[in-house]
């Protein structure tokens, strides 16, 4: 179980989360959804131990984050930012074995699982390529096999978690079905929490098992995508008018359809001035 | 973590090391008598016993080329060993803390900070205490070498690493400011300094591997030897490092611990290194680059790959530097900078050109 209770982060001034309490259970996909600048990313940073909350706990296993040593956390806690920056001529594979830096699994043992990592990021291809001369969308997918590989094994009695910061952002439409997918296999086969940011809400709507909402660093609605996303939470969080039906194949996931503009409500239109 | 076969290791180290013993090789038979490579090798047990047994009872003459094996040329080529290993690899070092390619103890000022650190020492401390007359001074040289060098690449660093990122333009700014005080400062107290100190001003800006005390080459062996074999140990860190620091962290590293210490064994292989050898830039800037081309930026192969080529190149330049205009002999500081400097410019073109790194 990772926990946050009451935590509130501040700079500068401003508030930028406001007293979040909220659990993450191993084996559960949640995805954080909110407008930018709501306090996704802060969340996550918490969550990692990066930033220190003004106020409130964070805990795994019901141990203060801060009293983990770092190299068992990294066993069990894997963390994709939201972009990494690696300049040196690395090879796809070498940025792949560095998730195995945490383990002694041995040469040979991570070198096979740099190869399925590798395969369920569809990156196979890839393996010996200069990471600095891959594409946005792919430097992603192998920055997600290395967290993958970091990830791998037989799992731990308190359960491992998976922190991935806007993973989807330079992915084409198949790789975000293909990643989501993924992710969601991790979850029940493997048993690892993820928590995700997002900004694809009909991505979130199909995926997810819990979407968390925040809007300028407040908790405004956790639950199954179906209770949360409603036209009226949609609308104030994100100041967009959406229509909401049931998905074709599956009436249990919200399809959300953002509305054409009403010639009538639409500002400036022709005979209003 | 590897993607190089252990067999790949073993062959680029092993050819490395066949290349440093046949340039030491020839820097033992090079010099002002002109020796046979196998006189030399029949010569090594002698030379053993006369260092380990100085004074030797009633042996009659002693071979005057063990003598001048003992005496002269074998302190200089360890010199060159552990002056070529240490500068490439704290090149290699700062260039993975500093996550930029351009780093180097010499262009960051950390050598001019240890000279300066040691030509205070020599300069003043006469002035400031009477005891401390010049043999004391050599063994404090060491000391303040190393805390001049500590405070220049902690400000450099300080400087130009923000927010976990490094500027490369501040980097190399702060650098160049490192090394305008230093020199500045040096050059204060060449005018307070007498003639023999002067001389030796003249020494730590030039840089030279003669050196014919085994007493202060034992110091420096104890110190820098230890340390060239823990280094490859951080050698997954820096990998991690070159991801980012907090991506490092995630990876179960300390980097903050892993930083402090690098910086402080980076001042203490060079600061001993420039209280011996004085200042002999760019090879830790050269010789990492020139590896990270052959077999790419893995600490785990360049830090040691490093240390064996920096060696071989140092007493390569350092066979020239006697050789070249014999029985002179040019500044070993002179002809590093002269293979560096350009090799710099090519380096900043390419890094204007292409933005990338290597």
């Amino acid at each position: 179980m990772l926990k946050i209770s009451n935590l509130s982060v501040r700079a500068g001034g401003k508030v930028l989360l406001d007293d979040l309490t909220l659990a993450f259970a191993a084996g559960e996909l949640v995805m954080v959804v909110g407008p930018n600048g709501a306090g996704k990313t802060t969340l996550l940073r918490c969550l990692d131990g990066e930033l220190t909350p003004a106020h409130g706990q964070v805990e795994l296993a019901g141990r203060a984050l801060r009293d983990w040593p770092r190299r068992e956390l990294a066993r069990v806690r894997a963390v994709l930012p939201q972009q990494s920056t690696l300049d040196f001529p690395f090879s796809v594979r070498d940025v792949v074995l560095m998730g195995r830096i945490p383990h002694s699994s041995g040469d040979a043992e991570d070198s096979a699982i740099a190869t399925q990592a590798l395969e369920m990021c569809d990156c196979a291809g890839l393996e010996e390529r200069a990471y600095p001369s891959l594409s946005g969308g792919e430097q992603q997918r192998v920055q997600t096999a290395r967290v993958l590989a970091q990830m791998w094994g037989p799992g731990s009695a308190t359960g491992r978690f998976l922190l991935l910061d806007e993973p989807a952002s330079a992915l084409d439409l198949s790789h975000q079905y293909a990643l989501l997918n993924l992710l969601k296999n991790l979850t029940r086969t493997d048993r690892i929490g993820v928590i995700c940011t997002l900004h694809n809400l009909n991505l979130v709507a199909q995926f997810a098992d819990r979407a968390v909402v925040i809007d300028r660093g407040i908790l405004v609605a956790d639950g199954a995508p179906f209770d949360v996303f409603t036209e009226e939470t949609i609308g104030h969080v994100f100041d967009l008018d959406v229509a909401i039906h049931p998905h074709p194949d599956d009436a249990k996931v919200p399809l959300l359809i953002p509305r054409l503009p009403r010639p009538r409500q639409a500002p400036g239109a022709p005979g209003a001035a | 973590m590897t993607s190089y076969s252990t067999n790949r290791r073993r062959a680029v180290l092993g050819l490395l090391s066949a290349l440093l013993l046949v340039v030491a090789a020839y820097s033992l038979s090079s010099g002002a008598i002109p020796t046979d490579l196998w006189e030399v090798v029949a010569r090594l047990p002698a030379v053993l016993a006369s260092l380990l047994w100085p004074h030797p009872p009633d042996q009659g003459a002693a071979d005057q080329l063990v003598m001048v094996l003992a005496e002269i040329r074998m302190p200089r080529l360890l010199l060159g060993v552990i002056a070529g290993a240490g500068l490439a690899i704290c090149g290699a070092l700062m260039q993975g803390l500093f996550r930029n390619p351009m780093a180097d103890p010499g262009l960051l000022g950390v050598s001019s900070g240890a000279a300066l650190g040691a030509v205070l020492t020599i300069v003043l401390g006469s002035a400031w205490s009477a005891r401390l007359t010049l043999p004391l001074t050599t063994w404090l040289l060491p000391v303040t070498a190393f805390g001049g060098g500590l405070v220049s690449i902690f400000i450099v660093h300080r400087l130009s690493v923000v927010g976990g990122k490094t500027d490369i333009a501040t980097m190399l700014l702060a650098g160049i400011a490192v090394n305008a005080i230093a020199g500045a400062a040096i050059g204060l107290l060449s005018y307070i300094a007498d003639d023999v100190q002067l001389r030796s001003l003249i020494f730590w800006s030039l840089g030279s591997l003669q050196i014919t005390d085994w007493r202060k080459l034992a110091v420096a062996l104890v110190v820098i030897v230890p340390a060239l074999l823990v280094l490859p140990r951080y050698a997954n860190a820096l990998n991690a490092n070159l991801l980012g620091e907090s991506e490092a962290g995630h990876l179960g590293i300390d980097m903050e611990k892993v930083k402090r210490q690098l910086i402080v064994v980076v001042a203490l292989v060079v600061g001993i290194l420039v209280s011996l050898s004085g200042v002999i830039g760019f090879v830790g800037l050269v010789v990492p680059h020139l590896i990270r081309i052959l077999i790419g930026p893995d600490h785990r192969l360049l830090l040691p790959a490093s240390a064996l080529f920096g060696a071989a190149l140092l007493i390569g330049a350092d066979i020239v530097s006697r050789t070249a205009v014999a029985p002179a002999e040019i500044p070993i500081g002179i002809i590093t900078a002269l293979l560096g400097g350009p090799f710099f410019l090519y380096l900043l073109v390419r890094f204007h050109r292409t933005r990338s790194l290597r």
